[in-house]
């Protein structure tokens, strides 16, 4: 019988192997074909009206066709950009065309690994532990600190202290890099371990290393400082830990209940997916089926002997949580992702944070890429390497974006013509590239990421992250870990011009290719096609710049908490002893917006207090901020420990606390969010347009810059 | 007069010194026409051709237009050009002197030429009028001017200025473009025939110049009984006309009669000779070639061919042309009996599958081009080189998007204005400009669309003041140190190219006589003709004999020319001309069913072909009617030429193009076969001709020709009926995704189920 079946695997297996040659002798012979322009034109029509009928088809099976489908119609673009529209003779025109055509080719690439990446995204559930948690591992759970502030550490230390685990078999760590003595006697009051580091060497790696040194817990779990944690976090993470021995970390997604700027400026907090939903939401799943989900430096449990086997965490690069996964792959361990958030955390407070952080991550891919290149060495089978290559290869965007916006200024101001042959044709095999990878990207991650909006952030950062990239690879060792301020408020609305200088130049440089352009049509250029195709890429170029300088247009932070959404009965006592059964809409460590309808109008400071749970568990003093209809805001009055601990536990500690954040978000609609982007275009245009003319708005920007409230922290992420 | 073989001592005397030789006759021609009040030389040419009559204004006058696009100030080259003087040079007919001439111009207001006071015209040199800028500045003005005789010369130049105050001289640089103020200009010459002796060391002369650049009509009367091998005489004389020269030449037919001009006359027996009232034969037996005076009209000539039977007449034309004579005297005895045994039968001839004009093995090397032309422009004055070449017409570079043109150029530089300008252009197409250095090399990008069979590169040479902005000098225009030459290894390369071409396709046909010229002696082609052929038909089939050796180089010698209905065993393996009015052959009938055409009486049905299956049609991209509503459109109406191709039934790797028209008068002629026609497809397989225009139509189906590698075949067959690729690719994704799905979901199996306890 082993016979027969041998034999039938080495059946299939042929059979597979002659079906994906056919396919791709096939899609080869479509690659290489080239058509005539009104041929062109038309077949290029024809597959993409295919394409939008099998797109309403919502099988996997018809994703895969229409991957399959972006795949051959690009490949077939770029075969035809390589082999018939580079400049043909030694010249400034064909230097630049080659730099166009690389960027081109580095788009192409990530299209590519992109699509490796979503194509079948895991769904990997938790296990359940065993009944006898005698058999369940002991776990030291690490918060490292270095300068962040106690209301911002305090949370997840005491969410952590509640974390659903026998307390016998639970260690939380508060390691403080920055020696502070109230740290110190925090950690004392409510009883977690405290350690400090004098020599902040290798700053957070460092940091947790030397914990490690200092422990014994067979599974460790690290969170940011930031990174409130669900008291479910631990069950749900240590299911698959149990199961294979093999696996050596279980990462859960980063959730963050505060905007990031990019929420917060362009006013889109809760109404679509922020930044990294789509690496947390879809790539880390896809990751996780070749066995290449990595670490992202918080929410996760590792294995200790694993993490030991390799050193700790690695402390060669900045990002020193994607190197230890890659370490632990390396070493042949396993990883896996659980797509369940289990922290609530903060997000960056400004753009200038963010794109520290950002930078950050950049250069730190760039030293992986560098001095520890996933595409070699041994340990990673082709798929390990290749997810881990497109991790990193995703933060040299910076280069290939300028290129882009850049690109069609060479023909408006130069007259160098960096495309050979005629811009219809070009359009005619360029625009089928771009519409089903739009639209193969729209149906595999528009619930994570909705179309163009990577165009938006990828021109925010591009400016930024250039530079660190490129010098990175040069001299890797350059460079020291920043840390990233959070929890910080903005006091008034101001617009961040040494962070928008950039793309203060870039846009102008754009908006004078545009009248450059309009000019050469007026005066009867005789490349007049390709002067409109520049004059609409300049526009299009515009938008995205608009949107970046929108970005960097900071708005008024009002909260200095994030409120988080909750719907949880509560009760509402009022002085007298009346009470009414009330029920949050969101609640924050400082308030709660309730809903009650039917109550008498309360006046400011009106005091009461807010039970929640069993009568007499749980009540906090409070005053009345404002009463409006059934919408009850109150503000916390001055709260005990203990309090403020069961507080945190019920804002933060409920293991749904996150687990319906995408449940009402809309699906991904890619000419409505281009129409959006370009309204966010054109606003951050007009800004560019008019604040030269309004001096003393500038004036009041800068006083609200300099009135921005001081970060309580920084953290490092 | 002994015939010798020696056909390239003979050398064709200048034109200047017969007209010294003829100047009384020429003086006599000038005063009438200086004192007659005339008509202008426009309105001459337009009443004649209306009157459907040559254009002649007498016997010995010819009137014609001569477009100056036609001598080289094209469209193109006047959008591109930024020189300020243009010239052309234009001439009479070697036997002809001209007497008058007009220039018609038409302006319109030019862009960018700020800066420029007038429009100079100038013939040979001498400045014969002065258009200033501002009469066509706002409104286009319409400019006839003449020039007599006494300044017209045997060959002449005539030169357009734009002149400013700074640059007086025209030697200076104007913005491109300026040139499209000239919207038209036409040249409208009268020349006179000056009388030339029976002396056949002067043919072509009296019948065509093959130094004039236009299209000339030759009579041929045919006094013989019309057999195959009396219209094989005939079209072989009518190649050897047509390899005299590069003129384009047309035929009229006469059958037992003469006409009032000059004619080349093939007689083949005494009786018929006598009929047309040429003597009995001076040489019993002996084929022989006279010219001697038309006795309808005695100031005329005539060639005759004279034979005893129609296999002399046919060995006397293969002997003319293979062999050639030492041509002088009134009469040559063109071929000795023995002589003619031996060259009847056609396997003796030499098995000729090059083609003598074309370039058909390796790159084409500017230095080794079967024509060798001139490389150099001598002197300091803005000139074009002018390089033509033949190619196969086949010649397939696909996918290939252009054809590399190595080129190297040397130029020695005048001190007094610095190095030209050198501009490179393809068939009309700007290739680039050359760096302005003393020797170079360069690649250049010929695009795969003007490869044609017929090729011209142009390397523009432009001296303009480096110093001045638009202002020059005209000093070192005769400096002998300026010149700009290209090496001789220059080259396109097309070495690598295959051989394959979708037919039928008119243009190719048209253009270059394919598929017929694909072998230089026509040793693949049958031309068909009715039973009892027609004046009409027999010209039109004349028209395509010289046609095809103008283009080869070669007449053919292997050709079959067959009457009536012939077998089809006999036509497999062969390529058929076949040239007959509306009904006249029987197989127009019997092959309607695979054409695009088909006659019912003198009516022209257009319909796509009922053995073209619909999927043919709609996977090349041509979907619904409206390619044969065109069609069907411009057939109405009147009489209709049509000429049309359709793969050959009898032969499936062959190709049969039809000649035909409603009527006589409709036959398709030479004229009719060349120049602009409206299409809405780059290939066609139907022309109609009529009094509306010529337009062009691909309504039936197309066979590849030659052999393709199996894959690039595919590709080029996917390319064409690109339909298939939209299936190809669905099909090419569906199995990449169906294999894709299994190997993930199995994958994602097993990582959900890995255990290693």
């Amino acid at each position: 019988m082993a016979v027969v079946s041998g034999t039938q695997r080495a059946a299939h297996a042929l059979l597979a192997g002659a079906w994906l040659t056919l396919g791709a002798v096939l899609g080869l012979v479509v690659i290489t074909t080239p058509l005539p322009l009104s041929a062109q034109a038309i077949f290029a029509g024809v597959v993409f009206a295919l394409a939008l009928l099998l797109q309403r088809f919502r099988q996997r099976g018809m994703t895969l066709l229409l991957m399959s489908l972006s795949i051959i119609v690009s490949t077939r673009y770029v075969y035809f950009r390589v082999g018939s529209t580079l400049p043909d003779s030694l010249s400034l025109d064909l230097f630049l065309g080659v730099c166009l055509l690389l960027a081109e080719l580095y788009a192409y690439l990530m299209l590519l690994l992109g699509y490796l990446q979503t194509a079948w995204p895991l769904r990997r559930e938790p296990l359940s532990l065993p009944e006898d948690v005698s058999t369940w591992p002991t776990v030291d759970v690490f918060i490292p600190t270095y300068n962040e502030s106690l209301t911002v550490v305090a949370p997840t230390v005491l969410a952590a202290r509640a974390l659903d685990w026998p307390s016998s078999k639970l260690r939380v760590y508060l390691l403080d890099d920055g020696c502070r003595p109230e740290f110190r006697a925090f950690a004392e009051r409510v009883g977690v371990e405290y350690f400090e580091r004098v020599e902040s060497t290798h700053a957070k790696a460092g940091n947790i290393n030397k914990a490690l040194g200092r422990t014994q817990g067979e599974y460790v779990a690290i969170f940011d400082c930031d990174h409130v944690p669900t008291r479910s976090f631990l069950q749900v993470a240590s299911g698959w830990l149990l199961r294979d021995p093999k696996i050596a970390m279980v990462q859960t997604p980063h959730h963050f209940y505060s905007p990031d700027p990019f929420e917060r400026n362009l006013d889109t907090f809760r109404d679509q997916p922020n930044e990294g939903e789509l690496f947390y939401g879809l790539i880390q799943r896809g990751n996780d089926l070749w066995n290449a989900a990595f670490f992202c430096g918080s929410c996760a449990v590792l294995r200790r002997s694993a993490l030991e086997g390799v050193g700790g965490i690695a402390v060669e690069t900045v990002t020193e949580d994607a190197h230890t996964a890659l370490r632990l792959q390396r070493h042949g361990h396993h990883t896996a992702y659980l797509d369940l958030p289990q922290i609530g955390g903060l997000a960056t407070e400004s753009l200038s944070a963010h794109v520290g952080q950002r930078q950050r991550w950049a250069r730190g891919m760039a030293q992986i890429f560098r001095v520890d290149n996933p595409l070699f060495g041994p340990g990673l089978n082709l798929g390990q390497r290749l997810c881990y290559a497109a991790a990193m290869l995703h933060f040299f965007h910076g280069l290939p974006r300028l290129v882009f916006l850049l690109a069609p200024l060479s023909y408006l101001f130069f007259g160098a013509q960096i495309l050979r042959g005629a811009p219809a044709l070009v359009l005619a095999y360029g625009l089928p590239h771009l519409l089903h990878s739009t639209l193969t990207n729209a149906r595999t991650q528009g619930r994570f990421r909705y179309s163009f909006w990577s165009e938006v952030y990828e021109t925010s950062l591009a400016p930024f992250i250039a530079l660190p990239t490129t010098l990175a690879l040069i001299a890797p060792k350059l460079g020291s870990f920043n840390v990233t301020a959070k929890g910080g408020q903005v006091a008034q609305a101001y617009f961040d011009r040494k962070i928008a200088l950039p793309h203060l130049v870039l846009s102008v440089l754009n908006l004078a290719g545009v009248a450059v352009g309009l000019t050469r049509l007026y005066l009867g250029d005789p490349h007049a096609d390709v002067a409109l195709l520049n004059v609409g890429w300049c526009a299009y170029n515009l938008l995205l710049l608009g949107a970046a300088l929108a970005v960097a247009r900071e708005s008024r932070q009002r909260r200095a908490v994030p409120r988080v959404p909750a719907q949880l009965s509560a009760v509402v006592r009022l002085a007298g002893g009346h009470a009414r059964a009330a029920e949050t809409r969101d609640l924050s460590l400082h308030g709660a917006s309730l809903h009650i309808p039917n109550l008498s109008p309360l006046s400011a400071t009106t005091p009461l207090s807010l039970g929640f749970g069993e009568p007499g568990r749980l009540a906090l003093p409070a005053r009345v901020v404002a009463h409006r209809g059934a919408e009850l805001r109150v503000a916390f009055e001055a709260l005990s420990h203990e309090q403020h601990a069961a507080l945190v536990e019920g804002i933060f500690s409920r293991a749904d606390t996150w687990s319906d954040f995408r449940a009402a978000r809309k699906r991904d609609r890619p000419l409505l969010e281009l129409l959006r982007i370009v309204g966010h275009g054109l606003r951050g245009m007009l800004w560019l347009c008019f604040s030269p003319f309004t001096r003393s708005a500038a004036a009041r920007a800068s006083a609200a810059q300099a009135a921005l409230v001081k970060a309580p922290g920084e953290v490092r992420s | 007069v002994t015939a010798s073989r020696n056909p390239r001592a003979r050398a064709p005397r200048s034109t200047a010194r017969r007209a010294g030789a003829f100047w009384p006759g020429l003086a006599a021609y000038s005063s009438l026409a200086l004192l007659a009040p005339r008509p202008t030389l426009a309105q001459s040419v337009e009443a004649a051709t209306a009157a459907r009559a040559p254009a002649h204004a007498s016997q010995n006058l010819q009137s014609f237009r001569l477009p100056l696009a036609d001598l080289g100030l094209t469209k193109d080259v006047l959008a591109y050009s930024d020189v300020a003087s243009q010239s052309v040079h234009f001439k009479a007919r070697a036997d002809h002197v001209l007497t008058r001439a007009e220039l018609d111009l038409r302006l319109v207001r030019p862009a960018g030429v700020a800066g420029f006071e007038a429009l100079d015209v100038l013939l040979n040199g001498e400045l014969a009028a002065v258009i200033p800028v501002a009469q066509f500045a706002t409104e286009p003005l319409h400019k006839r001017m003449s020039f007599e005789a006494s300044s017209l010369a045997g060959e002449n130049t005539l030169s357009l200025r734009m002149r400013s105050a700074r640059d007086a001289e025209g030697c200076g640089r104007v913005p491109a473009g300026a040139w499209n103020a000239l919207q038209a200009a036409d040249l409208w010459l009268e020349s006179a025939a000056l009388p030339l002796p029976d002396d056949l060391a002067e043919l072509p002369l009296p019948f065509f110049d093959p130094e004039f650049d236009r299209e000339q009509v030759l009579h041929f009367v045919l006094a013989t009984e019309l057999t195959s091998r009396d219209l094989e005489a005939a079209a072989l004389v009518a190649a050897w006309f047509a390899l005299q020269g590069r003129g384009r030449l047309s035929f009229e037919v006469h059958t037992h009669e003469l006409p009032n001009d000059d004619a080349v006359v093939l007689v083949d027996s005494e009786r018929a000779a006598s009929q047309l009232a040429l003597g009995p034969s001076k040489q019993d037996g002996r084929a022989s070639l006279e010219l001697r005076a038309n006795p309808k009209a005695p100031e005329r000539k005539l060639l005759v061919l004279r034979a005893s039977d129609a296999t002399q007449l046919l060995a006397a034309a293969h002997g003319l042309l293979r062999d050639g004579y030492e041509l002088s005297g009134a009469r040559v005895e063109v071929a000795s009996q023995s002589a003619l045994a031996n060259q009847s039968a056609p396997d003796a001839l030499a098995n000729q599958s090059e083609v003598p004009r074309w370039v058909t093995h390796g790159d084409v090397v500017l230095g080794k081009l079967p024509e060798p032309q001139p490389l150099r422009v001598q002197g300091g004055r803005s000139g074009t080189l002018r390089i033509g070449f033949r190619l196969p017409p086949d010649l397939f570079v696909w996918p290939s998007e252009h054809v590399e043109l190595d080129l190297g150029y040397t130029q020695g530089i005048s001190p007094d204005h610095g190095p030209a300008r050198l501009h490179v252009a393809f068939n009309g197409a700007s290739l680039g400009t050359l760096p302005s250095t003393t020797r170079g090399r360069v690649k250049l990008h010929v695009p795969r669309s003007e490869l044609r069979g017929y090729n011209e590169l142009y390397l523009h040479v432009s001296y303009v003041d480096p110093a001045a902005d638009g202002g020059s000098t005209c000093s070192g225009a005769d400096d002998p140190r300026a010149f700009v030459a290209l090496t001789p290894d220059s080259r396109l390369r097309v070495g690598r190219a295959r051989r394959f071409a979708l037919l039928p396709d008119l243009r190719l046909f048209l253009y270059d006589g394919f598929p017929f010229t694909a072998r230089g002696d026509l040793r693949d082609t049958s031309v068909l003709l009715p039973a009892d052929p027609r004046a009409s038909e027999l010209a039109t089939m004349l028209d395509a004999f010289a046609h095809f050796a103008a283009i080869t180089g070669q007449a053919w010698t292997h050709t079959r020319i067959e009457l009536g209905e012939p077998d089809d065993s006999t036509l497999a393996g062969r390529d058929v001309l076949l040239i007959a009015a509306a009904g006249r052959h029987p197989l127009l009938r019997r092959w309607q069913a695979q054409s695009s055409v088909a006659f019912a009486g003198s009516r022209v049905d257009l319909r796509y072909p009922q053995r073209v299956p619909l999927l043919d049609r709609y996977l090349s991209g041509r979907f619904g009617q409206s390619e044969l509503e065109r069609a069907r459109l411009a057939a109405q109406g009147g009489g209709l030429g049509v000429v049309f191709g359709f793969p050959a039934p009898f032969d499936a790797s062959r190709s049969v193009v039809v000649l035909s028209g409603s009527d006589d008068a409709h036959m398709p002629r030479l004229s009719h076969l060349q120049g602009y026609a409206a299409s809405s497809e780059a290939r066609n397989d139907v022309l109609l001709i009529n009094s509306r225009g010529r337009f062009l139509f691909w309504l039936g189906a197309e066979r590849g020709r030659g052999q393709l590698p199996w894959l690039l075949g595919l590709r080029f067959w996917l390319a064409h009926d690109w339909p298939v690729l939209v299936a190809m690719l669905m099909a090419s994704a569906a199995l990449i995704a169906g294999w894709a799905r299994n190997r993930l979901a199995a994958l994602a199996r097993r990582r959900l189920s890995e255990q290693s306890v």
